[in-house]
């Protein structure tokens, strides 16, 4: 259980104030949105661990989920002083970048964070995309120039999607998301085995999801699809449709019972619902 | 049709609530052998299949989940299961009231026989 390594590693840490384990902690933590508690043992780990990439890593993600992208940009940068071609750093920085429209440096910063571990699929998906829609980009100073709502706003909007499904996960390693009919992140996180939200990966390969199977089983005569359980070699993934063509996901550990996952999906639809509802 | 896969495509078809069990190759989602009801079209189930198979494979890929083995699918009027190993995936296409453990555990079975 999570719950049980947090305790262990907090425990760690109260006999040895300079033990590594506040790494792990601190990345799980914040995956169970105890982002405060995250950010303090962050803290004190650098306190310790001040040349240590990692630790800046770690507080950087912390400070992201937060919505404080200014400081989790200086993390992400001060760790890359420390090492130039820490590649959490580099992906960190990148989506940063990603995020606010700044396309050419998210594409340089992704292409160096996947020369550090070319074998990241994940990460390659994110770069393609980056580079269509570089290549798709036809006017971008007019992009920048886009009136935007005040920041602390978006922030606060943005948040709200973001945990839109912490209520139904609970301490163990689940994670929920909606999508849009295209495949576009509406709500949720979806987070990979080391805390990363490839939300948006997950969005590309499943774009288009709902209307295939719409067509398919009606041309099979099977009806509207209901739902989707999908067991994997680490996790147990289900898929429900959501409202307009939405897709709602929710994925748990492998030893979660399946009929668990179940139950989880039918919440977080409705929870969708009720959300899609209320931000239309 | 090797005996083996024919074999074990008719125990998946002969059990409660089964209309269609067929093999197919995930890479074209051609079937390569199929036991059907008649008013299956198993091109169309195999194609659906592997496609759905093909899209949550990459997504469990990029979220570090590893090979993605069993995937049901469950709709107003059925049921589909779809086991995989490497590039074959079993079909089964059922009835809504089928008993899904049942025949998950005998698509696993299934795999197993004829690898």
């Amino acid at each position: 259980m999570a719950a049980d390594r947090v305790q262990a590693w907090k425990d760690e840490l109260a006999r040895d104030t300079s033990s590594a384990v506040f790494l792990p902690l601190v990345d799980a933590l914040r995956r169970m949105g105890r982002l405060d508690e995250a950010r303090r043992y962050a803290l004190r780990g650098l306190e310790h661990h001040p040349h240590l990439a990692g630790a800046h890593d770690a507080l950087a993600r912390v400070m992201a989920d937060l919505g404080d992208e200014a400081q989790a940009r200086d993390e992400w940068q001060f760790a890359l002083r420390l090492d130039a071609g820490h590649q959490a750093s580099l992906r960190g920085l990148g989506f940063l970048a990603y995020k606010r429209r700044d396309l050419a440096t998210a594409e340089q910063l992704l292409a160096r964070a996947l020369h550090a571990n070319p074998s990241d699929d994940g990460l390659a998906t994110a770069l393609r995309r980056v580079r269509s829609e570089l290549r798709g980009a036809e006017q971008p100073a007019a992009v920048e120039t886009r009136a935007v709502p005040p920041r602390v706003i978006r922030r606060t909007a943005a948040d709200e999607a973001r945990r839109l499904f912490a209520p139904l996960l609970g301490d163990g390693d689940r994670t929920a998301l909606l999508l849009d009919h295209d495949g576009l992140v509406l709500a949720g996180t979806y987070l990979d085995g080391d805390g990363r939200d490839v939300a948006e990966e997950i969005g590309a390969h499943l774009s288009g999801l709902a209307e295939e199977a719409t067509r398919a089983l009606e041309h099979l005569g099977l009806g509207r699809w209901q739902s989707m359980l999908v067991e994997a070699q680490h996790a147990t993934v289900g898929l429900a449709p959501g409202l307009e063509g939405s897709v709602v996901m929710v994925a748990a550990a492998r030893d979660t019972q399946v009929g668990l996952v179940r139950r989880m999906l039918s919440q977080a639809c409705q929870r969708a619902a009720t959300w899609m509802g209320v931000a239309a | 049709m090797t005996a083996a896969l024919r074999e074990t495509l008719g125990v998946l078809a002969a059990m409660p609530g089964v209309r269609a069990a067929l093999a197919a190759t995930t890479s074209d989602g051609l079937p390569a052998a199929t036991v059907a009801a008649i008013d299956v079209d198993a091109d169309a189930l195999a194609a659906f299949a592997t496609a759905v198979l093909t899209r949550t494979r990459r997504a469990n890929a990029s979220a570090g989940y590893g090979d993605t083995r069993h995937l049901s699918l469950d709709a107003e009027h059925g049921r589909l299961f779809v086991a995989t190993e490497g590039e074959l995936a079993l079909v089964v296409l059922a009835e809504r009231d089928v008993a899904a453990g049942l025949v998950r555990v005998a698509l696993q079975r299934a795999l197993r026989n004829i690898q």
